[in-house]
């Protein structure tokens, strides 16, 4: 019965989510070929590992969605299964596939000796996976705190172009590094990357646990987005 | 008439969504980082108000296009289409209305907010030519780029699921407005990059910028050629969307 659950959430989540993290791969792909043909060949390994700070982005906001967002919410909140459920089993799906796409994407580039900053076989799961989880955090926080699926897309876009564009600065800056979700590993500093790692780890379970006691509060749940 | 009625409609609907007004005060406080940070006290105050506008033009638009690209999906999930398709306006005019409406009100927040940025640091330098230069930053830069971005964030949704299309609008902007040319292939530093940067340095003459030293010194007929290229491509979009909104509901 509960795989039946679980076929059934996997068919309902959309074609969106299952293309998105095989596009972007597809996309950074592309271009990194486009840049060895315009002679920015030194370049190339860079945007192949950059695929790894993507992936976040396309699977934050998958998950987000997913778990803000039903058109019979009427009806799944009569069900014996709570929409808690439901919504978890959703996000946990997209999150799921987007995980699988970067864990796979991770091994290829390491194998191939592309990933420009290599830590270890097991660690560099740790590139993407600490950024995943705190963008589908920021994300569903946002959805459900503001009621609006544009507030949780659009706030998890501006703070996803925030950290790249500022990373140096927020890597460098003591009282922002912890929480910087594009830092890169640095042999000579292991302790920092790895600190970081769990500190987002942390504020992801924390982001969870407040969206979670959200989605179990029906009324909330029942005013429907906001505008 | 009928234009005029929706555009007043949208406007007010979108005036009065509390996100708008939110979402976008909060990516202010964030394209602010940098000013906390403080500035060099030697920068001229149209220096200063480049800067406010580069830092908040590479935040703010992605929460502008965000905030239009729900308008329709909006109207499908309520099924208000079948309504207002009893209406005498066509839809190709509820389209304009709405993208005018919409822009407007989304606008509107999001301009008084580059102004009073640019205001609390006009105050902290004692310098009110800050102020002055940021109005003109603000319609030759910026508002061409929104009117871009915010057509193609309405009319895209009409056939992407609206996540889908955060994820490649946010994607597109990081790649094809912020990252530099020097590191990766991309439609940065060419006339219809819609951050603004050839109005900013052609017309404005404001020094630096993403693609100094990558193209020739770009001057003030470039500018305005960039700034023509954002709204013709932009009123191009908008009169395809027009077609194809009066054709398909000629279908159905």
């Amino acid at each position: 019965m509960n795989l039946e659950l679980w076929r059934l959430e996997l068919r309902r989540i959309g074609w969106g989510a299952w293309l998105a993290p095989l596009g972007a791969i597809a996309a950074l792909g592309a271009l990194a070929f486009l840049a060895n043909v315009m002679g920015m060949g030194s370049q190339t390994d860079s945007i192949l590992s950059e695929g790894l700070d993507a992936l976040p982005l396309v699977g934050g906001i998958a998950a987000a969605t997913l778990l803000a967002s039903d058109p019979a919410l009427e009806l799944q909140l009569t069900l014996p299964t709570s929409f808690r459920t439901t919504a978890l089993r959703r996000a946990a799906l997209a999150l799921a596939w987007t995980g699988l796409v970067a864990l796979v994407y991770t091994v290829l580039l390491a194998a191939t000796q592309r990933l420009i900053w290599p830590v270890s076989p097991i660690a560099n799961q740790l590139i993407w996976l600490a950024p995943l989880l705190c963008f589908a955090g920021i994300g569903a926080v946002f959805n459900l705190g503001m009621r609006a699926a544009a507030a949780g897309s659009g706030i998890t876009g501006v703070i996803w172009v925030f950290q790249l564009f500022f990373r140096r600065s927020l890597s460098e800056t003591p009282a922002t590094q912890p929480i910087t979700l594009f830092l890169r590993f640095d042999p000579t500093v292991a302790s920092v990357w790895i600190v970081n790692r769990m500190a987002l780890c942390a504020l992801a379970i924390l982001l969870f646990a407040l969206a979670i006691q959200w989605l179990g509060d029906a009324e909330r749940l029942l005013k429907g987005e906001n505008g | 008439m009928t234009l005029v009625g929706v555009l007043r409609y949208e406007f007010l609907m979108q005036t009065r969504r509390p996100v708008v007004w939110l979402v976008l005060v909060l990516v202010a406080l964030l394209s602010s980082f940098p000013f906390l940070q403080g500035l060099p006290t030697e920068l001229t105050g149209l220096e200063v108000a480049a800067g406010v506008t580069y830092f908040m033009n590479t935040f703010m638009p992605i929460a502008f296009g965000i905030l239009l690209s729900d308008r329709l999906p909006r109207d499908r999930r309520l099924n208000t289409n079948e309504l207002l398709a009893s209406f005498p306006s066509s839809a190709g005019t509820r389209l304009w209305g709405k993208f005018l409406g919409a822009a407007a009100a989304t606008a509107l927040p999001f301009s008084a907010l580059y102004l009073i940025v640019a205001g609390i640091l006009a105050i902290q330098r004692g310098d009110a030519s800050i102020l002055a230069f940021e109005l003109p930053l603000l319609i030759l830069t910026v508002l061409p780029g929104l009117i871009f971005v915010g057509t193609f964030s309405l009319l895209c949704t009409e056939m992407l699921p609206d996540p889908l299309y955060a994820v490649l609008f946010i994607g597109y902007w990081f790649w094809g407005n912020v990252v530099s040319p020097r590191r990766i292939p991309t439609p940065a530093c060419t006339p219809l990059t819609p951050i603004g940067g050839f109005a900013e340095h052609g017309i404005l003459g404001t020094p630096g910028g993403l693609c100094s030293g990558l193209i020739p010194p770009i001057t003030p007929a470039q500018g305005w050629l960039s700034i023509a290229l954002l709204i013709g491509v932009a009123a191009i979009a908008m009169l395809a969307g027009q077609f194809y909104s009066n054709w398909r509901t000629e279908e159905s």
